[in-house]
């Protein structure tokens, strides 16, 4: 009977060796802290954590494949890396003004998207994509590819952005999974999409602000509602072509040439910084086959001790370091190997190394060793992550 | 409220860690997104500790909270747009005569993030219909449809699977032990 089989798979999965855990109870409460504030500025309901923002994780072997196709490694400096596509580790844009109470906190950077969030709440959402990844037709906007793809169905014109024309619309309604209705909306069947404004950034592509109403009141209470010549003033208020690097409590010193590309980077705001922590290098996803990626993770530090029944904990260059090694299922063929570095305090760093593959040029320990300077939890000593 | 919560909230996470993030792997089928989920699931918690610890089941509190950020946070552009890859997995093999738990796996990743939270918390938690509202925020009748649909959709899908029997109509087998958020030793 199917609900067996799905107790029975269930329990497999649960019962399966966990990963190193990597949950950080000084972020948690360093994230909370903004949002205790906020809430008791504006007496309203219950917590909102920006989903959209960055939260520290460790990084386990999601497998990524691509052929290994061999890319220059990313200048520090620039936002865009030759013709085709955005540096992750200079985010191309930045919010020029906010409504009162809401604040950038981050976001995330690849090379054909970057995505900024701000609090409270996480609904307020900027998606500048590269140009050349939209298609208007008037009916919608269409972005990225179909799996991971933005967009959205055309509602209006709006007041031109930075001398463009910009649109109002919504979600299409294809991305969503299911339709949804918060508890207290209407139910007249009809899912609840998200309104946004779309408009061009100077160098030809298109950015999409995502903003909340109060059709979603009933499950965010106490959310602020932006009005719509708001919204237009946060769009036309958004400076492109930032210069700005990330800053990183750590850097990374002569890695192999494969290693040197970031795919996908986190950041949040930390006081005047924006420190990047949750990266992804490697070659490009594409084909289902296995390169070698990397995974790192850098956060506050203090998190709790991975070092768990089970796991191997040796010190190295006088850090204690929990080390592991999994095999990753995968839809086809054997298990790939995955290994795994954690150190919850190095120098009041968190420190997430994970690498995928048979034979990597580089295990997580030997990064950790040779190839990863680390500058401590002071901003004022933070860098880039790789030198000019 | 103060800004710091007591010594126990540290306590707490760190003796259900691994149930939470057990759970969290449930449902985000994913060991990145689940840290991810029970990271967030810790901030509201710390926010509210005052309140989940003065509540009849602190487990079930925080199953609550863990739960439902997943359905908002799934429900975001955020969620959807810097979704990185639709295959996952980083899980050991099955057992040598359930190889269908890889294509069941597959087919309870596919549904949408309330039929496979429905599915997740009566089948893992074993939580009958009154409580899976209660901690999904909804109807009854919403989580009785909610799982007739997602075994609708396995069914279909797995329909096709050669290797799993074909379900019979939706009864309930004998009922397994509850699973509160503990840590199975």
């Amino acid at each position: 009977m199917l609900e067996n089989d799905l107790r029975a798979m269930f329990e497999w999965q649960a019962t399966a060796d966990q990963p190193p855990a990597q949950i950080s109870l000084p972020v948690a409460r360093r994230r909370a802290l903004p949002l205790h504030r906020w809430r008791r500025a504006a007496a309203l309901g219950a917590p909102i954590v920006a989903a959209a923002a960055a939260v520290a994780i460790g990084l386990t072997a999601s497998l990524l494949s691509g052929t290994a196709a061999t890319r220059p490694a990313q200048p520090s400096h620039g936002s865009q890396v030759g013709s085709s596509q955005f540096n992750p580790l200079v985010p191309y844009a930045a919010f020029g003004w906010l409504p009162a109470g809401q604040q950038e906190n981050g976001g995330r950077s690849s090379l054909g998207v970057l995505d900024l969030n701000a609090d409270p709440g996480g609904l307020l959402d900027l998606v500048v994509y590269y140009p050349g990844q939209c298609r208007l037709t008037a009916a919608r906007l269409t972005c990225g590819s179909a799996l991971t793809g933005g967009g959205m169905v055309l509602t209006g014109r709006a007041p031109d952005v930075g001398g463009q024309a910009a649109y109002w619309g919504r979600e299409l309604p294809a991305q969503l999974t299911e339709p949804y209705l918060p508890s207290g909306y209407p139910k007249h069947g009809r899912p609840l999409l998200l309104p946004m404004l779309a408009f061009r950034d100077p160098q030809g592509g298109w950015a999409l602000l995502v903003y909340p109403e109060p059709a979603i009141k009933s499950t965010l209470r106490g959310m602020t509602y932006p009005s719509r010549s708001a919204v237009v003033r946060i769009a036309d208020n958004v400076r492109f072509g930032q210069t700005t690097p990330l800053v990183f409590p750590a850097r990374l010193t002569g890695l192999p040439r494969q290693w040197r590309t970031v795919q996908t980077v986190n950041f949040t705001r930390d006081g005047r910084s924006l420190r990047g922590f949750l990266l992804r290098l490697g070659p490009p996803a594409g084909a289902y086959s296995v390169p070698h990626e990397l995974y790192l993770d850098l956060n506050q530090g203090g998190g709790l001790n991975p070092c768990q029944t089970g796991v191997t904990c040796e010190m190295i260059d006088g850090y204690r370091v929990a080390l592991a090694h999994w095999g990753a299922q995968t839809a086809s063929g054997p298990p790939v190997p995955v290994y795994a570095l954690t150190a919850a305090d190095a120098d009041g760093v968190l420190v997430s190394i994970t690498v995928t593959g048979p034979r990597p040029p580089l295990s997580p320990a030997q990064i950790f060793a040779d190839h990863l300077q680390l500058l401590g939890p002071d901003p004022a000593n933070w860098k880039t992550l790789f030198a000019p | 409220m103060t800004s710091a919560a007591p010594p126990e909230f540290a306590d707490y996470v760190s003796a259900r860690m691994p149930s939470l993030r057990r759970l969290a792997l449930l449902l985000c089928q994913d060991w990145h997104r689940a840290d991810d989920l029970v990271q967030a699931a810790m901030t509201r918690l710390y926010l509210r500790w005052e309140k989940a610890a003065s509540a009849s089941s602190i487990d079930a509190y925080v199953r609550t909270i863990l739960v439902r950020e997943f359905i908002r946070e799934r429900r975001t552009n955020w969620a959807r747009r810097v979704s990185v890859t639709d295959t996952l997995p980083d899980l050991p093999a099955p057992p040598p005569d359930r190889e269908d738990f890889l294509d069941l796996r597959a087919a309870v990743a596919g549904l949408p993030p309330r039929q496979r939270a429905v599915l997740v918390l009566r089948f893992y938690c074993d939580m009958n219909v009154d409580e899976c509202a209660a901690a999904l925020g909804c109807a009854s009748g919403t989580v009785k449809s909610q799982t007739a649909k997602a075994l609708a959709s396995l069914r279909s899908v797995l329909g096709a699977t050669p290797n799993l029997p074909s379900a019979a109509g939706g009864g309930t087998s004998a009922r397994q032990p509850r699973r509160e958020i503990s840590d199975h030793a």
